[in-house]
């Protein structure tokens, strides 16, 4: 976390989230991951440490870190990320043509889903496949840029790897406020049709966050069409998907809050040395998973060294207000960071849990309930319905 | 209005659940039960929060002589015994008690012991308080009482905990259903986790997904359900009219995801006479009778024990 960020932000974010995003730094790839120790199969964390360990000139380490990438984006629907994984890996290793055939494959046995790049790229042919994929452009925009205004030429085809673009339409009549549209992952945008003649931009597009795109250029696209003329028409299908299905559109692609998690009070128990002595500390759950979790340290537990509880096994009661949640969960802490000012420091340690019964794990599962989808459309419904 | 017992003369059970704690729901559990009292009908409002109870302060009772504690420690046989008469005709009350006893490790013979008792209860209508939380046990009470009311605030984490509570109920009903069927029940464990890797991201899909497995019948049964789980969802706390939607987002989101159709009871508005009441430590019986609290349980009773035909809860009103 920066420094002159107020350490309030914990009480509301992920911490994953605030990795992402470069709000906590992750000095070294040791503490990557142990991090990683602690969430598995997070595939958004194995990207960040591929970026990671190419900016420090590992390359095999970070082709490794994009292969999983890339295998658990596919994992979890995500094809547009896992493609972008995958370039990334290959950029480092050209494939060969039998590993280039399996993963069009996996992406085909996929599927689709309803979001309109997800269904492109799970609908093309390999050769289709290989043709857009090694033309793509990868581009990166911080909260303000922007992408095209109106009455440029356009230049390409967009698809939104990850963050949030507002697409603006020039004002109708004087005292009517502009049409804007939230633009999210997986949508495609940039007004290149027709593709044989001059086209021009009809709206102002601009990053609401930080954004990932990839882009394939006009002429590149053009050329690609002339060969696979089945490429254009789904692009010009699925990019008029997301104009025709208006605010529907949302609930299913904006991951606005999709790593909100409830927050927990948890108990955390352990050693203080050999003799059976043993403290107790509180702390707020963060990223709770079945598989582990991060604990911000309340202000009670400055008094514990944190770096004393790196690899020590912690007994955690997860607790819903002043009852118990779920006991019988143990754990080992994998990771520690201290976050916020110098004078106002929150320590947060990361815990991979033990196996567990089978009714810990049911009631873990209940706890963490809501998925990305459900939550996705609270949020918005909210934002519509009830927000002030 | 007619007495309103069950077929078998055994009382109807009201469970008021949500999830979070502090957002009304023994406030609410009370209006309700006084709602039901002052149209004639025998009531006893039950403090089913058995670790964080605290339903008799709002009844102006500072030490309750007997509590739900003291028939599950067998010290009474029944629940009628353990009952403390109130302010209110026709209104009795089950404390709750102690530190001793929670919800989350009530056995499995007491659970069903206070469920078979509360059958017994000689009333027309029981008013179960639950506690916050998503337990397994206060899921079995909820599911198992006639009318179910979640309640939530405006708030984001109220919202979210009130749809947690009724996802974890959808869940847990399936769960029951299928826990002597082994390949099934998997798929529904499977599927509770919501970043499962088979892609069941609604109830329908695991529907589909287990008829596809050779069990259509089953699937069919389960449908048939989750038809009979319709809980009245209540916003508390309302101080404006747009508050008051933050039940119609659990209502839409469930009959997408869960594929339930969850009653809209609209909004409640904040009464501050309530938190007058409460500090003063006043039974909330006192309360006037025009307050908007008490015209919304009386329009939510009205509503669910078909006295009224509105097709939704239409509450314009609150506490």
């Amino acid at each position: 976390m920066n420094a002159n960020e107020s350490p309030e932000t914990l009480d509301h974010d992920s911490v994953i989230q605030l990795i992402l995003n470069d709000q906590i730094d992750i000095e070294s790839a040791a503490e990557f991951e142990t991090l990683l120790e602690v969430f598995p199969k997070d595939p958004d964390l194995y990207r960040k440490f591929g970026d990671l360990l190419s900016a420090k000139k590992q390359p095999e380490e970070a082709l490794l870190a994009y292969n999983k990438a890339a295998a658990l984006y596919l994992e979890a629907g995500m094809v547009l990320q896992s493609i972008v994984a995958k370039l990334l890996e290959w950029s480092i290793v050209k494939p060969s043509h039998r590993e280039g055939r399996e993963y069009h494959a996996a992406i085909g046995n996929k599927g689709g889903g309803d979001v309109p790049a997800q269904l492109l790229f799970s609908q093309l042919t390999y050769e289709e496949t290989v043709s857009l994929m090694l033309r793509l452009v990868r581009i990166r925009l911080s909260p303000g840029e922007t992408v095209y205004d109106v009455g440029q030429e356009s230049t390409g085809i967009y698809f939104i790897v990850s963050g949030g673009l507002t697409e603006t339409l020039p004002l109708k009549k004087e005292g009517v406020p502009p049409a804007k549209t939230l633009l999210a992952d997986n949508d495609i945008f940039g007004d290149i049709f027709p593709l044989e003649e001059k086209s021009f931009c009809r709206a102002c597009v601009t990053a609401a966050t930080d954004v990932e795109l990839v882009k394939i250029s006009k002429p590149t696209l053009k050329a690609t069409c002339y060969r696979y003329p089945r490429v254009r028409e789904m692009i010009e299908r699925l990019s008029r998907m997301r104009v025709r299905k208006g605010g529907d559109r949302q609930w299913k692609t904006v991951r606005r809050s999709s790593r909100y998690c409830l927050p927990a009070d948890v108990r955390l128990t352990f050693s203080t040395n050999g003799n059976g002595d043993r403290q107790t500390i509180q702390g707020t759950a963060r990223d709770l998973s079945t598989g582990g979790m991060c604990v911000a340290l309340s202000g009670d537990a400055a008094g514990t060294d944190p770096d004393s509880l790196l690899r020590q096994t912690v007994a955690m009661t997860i607790l819903e207000g002043n009852r118990t949640a779920i006991d019988r969960l143990t754990g080992i802490v994998a990771w520690r960071k201290k976050v916020g000012s110098s004078t106002h420091p929150t320590h947060i340690v990361g815990i991979v849990f033990d196996p567990m019964d089978e009714e810990t794990e049911m009631a873990l599962n209940a706890f963490c309930t809501i998925s990305n989808g459900e939550q996705d459309m609270i949020w918005n419904l909210w934002n519509h319905l009830v927000r002030h | 209005m007619q007495r309103q017992q069950t077929d078998n003369g055994s009382p109807q059970v009201w469970a008021v659940g949500g999830g979070k704690g502090g957002i009304g729901k023994s406030v609410l559990s009370i209006m309700i039960a006084m709602a039901l009292a002052e149209k004639g009908q025998e009531t006893v409002v039950i403090d089913g929060d058995l670790g964080g109870a605290n339903l008799h302060t709002f009844m102006g009772i500072r030490t309750p002589g007997r509590t739900l504690n003291d028939f599950i420690g067998r010290r009474y046989d029944t629940l009628d015994e353990v009952c403390i008469g109130t302010e209110q005709k026709r209104l009795r009350i089950i404390c709750g008690a102690s530190e001793v006893l929670t919800m989350a490790n009530l056995k499995y013979t007491q659970k069903t012991k206070i469920l078979q008792a509360i059958a017994k209860i000689k009333a027309d209508h029981i008013v179960l308080d639950l506690g916050a939380g998503t337990g397994f046990n206060t899921l079995d009470f909820f599911l198992s009482a006639h009318h179910q009311v979640v309640v939530m605030t405006p708030q984001p984490v109220a919202i979210q905990n009130a749809y947690a509570f009724v996802r974890n109920a959808v869940y847990r009903k399936l769960s029951r259903m299928t826990s002597r069927r082994p390949s099934l029940d998997d798929l529904v464990k499977a599927a509770m986790n919501p970043k499962n890797e088979m892609q069941v991201r609604t109830v329908s899909t695991l529907l589909e997904r287990i008829a596809a497995n050779g069990a259509a019948p089953d699937a069919a049964h389960m449908a048939a359900e989750l038809k009979r789980i319709r809980p009245v969802l209540i916003t508390n706390m309302a101080r404006q009219p747009r508050d008051k939607n933050a039940s119609r987002i659990i209502q839409m989101v469930a009959q997408k995801h869960l594929t339930i159709q969850a009653r809209n009871g609209e909004g409640v508005y904040f009464d501050p006479q309530i938190n007058a009441l409460v500090s003063a430590m006043e039974p909330l019986t006192r309360i006037d009778r025009d307050s908007n609290a008490i015209q919304c349980a009386f329009s939510v009773v009205s509503h669910l024990t078909g006295t009224e035909s509105t097709p939704d809860i239409a509450v314009a009103v609150g506490m």
